[in-house]
């Protein structure tokens, strides 16, 4: 209990400071948001203060911060001076789409590690298993809009398979709304075989020397049965930790591909609001980007904690 | 990373992806069968190795010789005959939409790239290596308190947080180098802590002390050394990272100045000319990225594997 009481405490001390750090972030950049806000050269001194009033930009930061703190857990993230949109309206219509394009991308990720990680587990050292590692470690080299190019040449391009950017919602169209995250989340996702089935592979190596395999083994069970029913799930652990740490990186690499795909993620919403200078929605966007990221991080330790209760006391009895 | 990730700095092996990792996974998952093949310290660098080196001494030797290289143009310079032109005798590599030939971008590119690269990750290492030298070594609340800071800015995604920097910054070199190697710190700053603590309570620190040497001698003298080489090998999956960072930056254009040829900004260039019969635009400076970082990632991989079967043995 005390392990999650002091999981907890840490959580909520991150979670106002990467907030903090995304107020602090727009309150350090040069510029005067009150002018951009207001329309650059055309208003007046008054409209400018009026502004800034509005804004609270006048008070030091901390006081900004707990004004906008004090909106946002009431989930009022403010409004964009430029769309006159909701933030947070803005959230709820991109983080849908940003989500699924991270579904997919794991989806196919584990469609492929997982077998993979299998394979080159039972068939260690032979040149099944170097030449798998061999390619996969091509593919984490490949940056991921590096991929997106390339897919979308060949795909797109070359044999007009697949659109090199057409966004459908789920509810338009099910069919249209794989199509256009198919090379999206490949570019996204292959990467990371790689670095899932490497874990698994070396897991699997491990249970495969356990004495219970043997024995399965030794009963005359079929080979893909031991590797499938009686060693997977037992290697199968730190896998699914790294899957959920690995939220983050994909985070920042959607970011990326929305960009190369032109997909209405958070992403775009960000690299939107960058160039237009739209601080609030910027604010709101990072600091919304963060929170996620620190509860899926926050998440798997406490997942992976009540899955392995050796974790909890390991890092008690450290402490 | 990201960018960068990140992407994505986390030492170990797996670049990009490494700093969103615990410390160990990554480096457990990639680690090879200890002695598979052989006594460790014989045993002879692969070919891949090799490849990847020779690779990379030509692209650090062309970005430095850029200037000098009769098959690279100034960056001005463009041919009003070949617009978008496929790679021909003239343009081995094509022409952009403007005429400017790909392959002196691509090599001018490179030098933009690396010495981004280089730059940050020495400011990542230098001030990164620092914290997490003497946070390992004193542990205390010094060592809390900054494993605490590690973790908050590690909980942040760095390639949005470099995106937003740069931006309002303004586009520079300095500026992205500055910013990259600012977001490395947190990350290297853990891989050396982890790797100080490891030497930290061994018996020749614990020899130096007794027999009186200060701590700051017995930082530099004794534990530095030890720590250096795995933070070698991480160093050049780290300029990889970095690189990859800088072009993402760039391509999504809050990287280098538009008037500095970078690989990204091309990459964006190109993007555009995909479906319009001139893919080289794009796929060249792509081709490069991806050479020069599986290179970095395979020499840093090839090192640290055996680093990591060397420190078994001691």
């Amino acid at each position: 209990m005390a392990y999650f009481a002091r999981k907890i405490g840490f959580l909520l001390i991150v979670l106002i400071a990467v907030t903090f750090l995304a107020a602090a972030l727009i309150r350090l950049l040069p510029g005067d948001p009150a002018t951009v806000i207001a329309g650059a050269s055309g208003a007046t001194e008054e409209e400018l203060d009026q502004v800034r009033t509005d804004l609270g930009l006048d008070d030091p930061l901390p006081v900004q911060y707990v004004g906008w703190l004090g909106d946002a857990v009431q989930l009022d993230l403010g409004r964009s001076y430029i769309s006159k949109l909701e933030v947070r309206d803005t959230i709820s219509e991109r983080a849908p789409v940003s989500f699924q394009l991270m579904l997919y991308a794991q989806i196919i990720t584990l469609l492929i590690a997982v077998p993979l990680g299998v394979f080159t587990a039972y068939k260690a050292g032979t040149r099944f298993d170097r030449t798998a590692n061999g390619i996969t470690f091509a593919f984490l080299s490949l940056p991921n809009f590096v991929l997106g190019f390339l897919l979308i040449y060949l795909f797109a391009v070359k044999w007009n398979l697949l659109p090199a950017s057409d966004y459908q919602p789920l509810s338009d169209s099910i069919v249209g709304n794989l199509k256009g995250l198919v090379l999206p989340a490949l570019s996204l996702g292959l990467g990371q075989v790689a670095v899932y089935s490497r874990l698994l592979r070396v897991d699997m190596i491990a249970t495969l020397q356990e004495d219970y395999v043997t024995m399965a083994k030794a009963k005359g069970l079929p080979i893909r049965r031991v590797l499938w029913r009686h060693a997977l799930r037992p290697s199968s652990l730190g896998l699914l930790t790294v899957v959920g740490v690995n939220v983050g990186s994909l985070i920042g690499g959607a970011v990326v591909v929305e960009q190369v795909f032109q997909i209405p993620g958070v992403g775009l919403g960000l690299i939107g609001a960058i160039q237009a200078r739209d601080y609030i929605v910027l604010q709101g966007l990072v600091a919304f980007v963060a929170i996620v990221y620190v509860l899926v991080n926050f998440s798997v330790d406490v997942l992976y904690a009540v899955l392995d209760p050796r974790v909890r006391h390991a890092r008690a009895s450290a402490a | 990373m990201p960018v960068p990730p990140q992407p994505d700095l986390t030492a170990d092996a797996a670049p990009v992806t490494e700093r969103e990792l615990p410390a160990g996974v990554v480096s457990d998952a990639l680690a090879p069968d200890a002695g598979s093949d052989g006594p460790v310290l014989r045993r002879r660098l692969p070919l891949s190795f090799w490849i990847s080196a020779v690779f990379l001494a030509l692209v650090i030797l062309a970005a430095i010789t850029a200037d000098w290289l009769p098959f690279v143009d100034n960056v001005e310079d463009y041919d009003p005959t070949a617009l978008a032109a496929g790679p021909s005798g003239d343009h081995l590599f094509g022409t952009t939409s403007n005429g400017n030939d790909v392959l002196s971008i691509v090599v001018q590119g490179a030098r933009t790239s690396l010495t981004v690269g280089l730059f940050a990750v020495a400011l990542g290492f230098f001030f990164g290596g620092l914290l997490g030298l003497v946070a390992g070594y004193f542990r205390g609340w010094f060592d809390t308190v900054i494993s605490a800071v590690i973790d908050i800015l590690l909980a942040f995604p760095a390639l949005v947080l470099a995106l937003a920097i740069v931006s309002f910054k303004g586009p520079s070199l300095t500026v992205v180098t500055i910013t990259l190697g600012i977001l490395a710190i947190p990350a290297v700053a853990r891989v050396a802590r982890a790797a100080t603590l490891q030497y930290a309570s061994r018996e020749f620190v614990l020899a130096a002390r007794t027999l009186g040497a200060s701590h700051k001698r017995v930082i530099f003298r004794e534990v530095l050394p030890n720590v250096v080489i795995p933070m070698a090998a991480v160093s050049l999956v780290a300029v990889a990272v970095v690189m990859v960072a800088e072009s993402g930056l760039a391509f999504l254009g809050a990287g280098v100045p538009a008037d500095t040829p970078s690989w990204g900004s091309l990459m964006k260039l190109g993007q555009g000319q995909l479906d319009k019969g001139a893919a080289h635009i794009c796929l060249f400076p792509a081709a490069a990225l991806f050479l020069t970082v599986y290179s970095l990632n395979t020499i840093g991989d090839t090192l640290r594997q055996r680093f990591d079967v060397g420190r078994g043995i001691l």
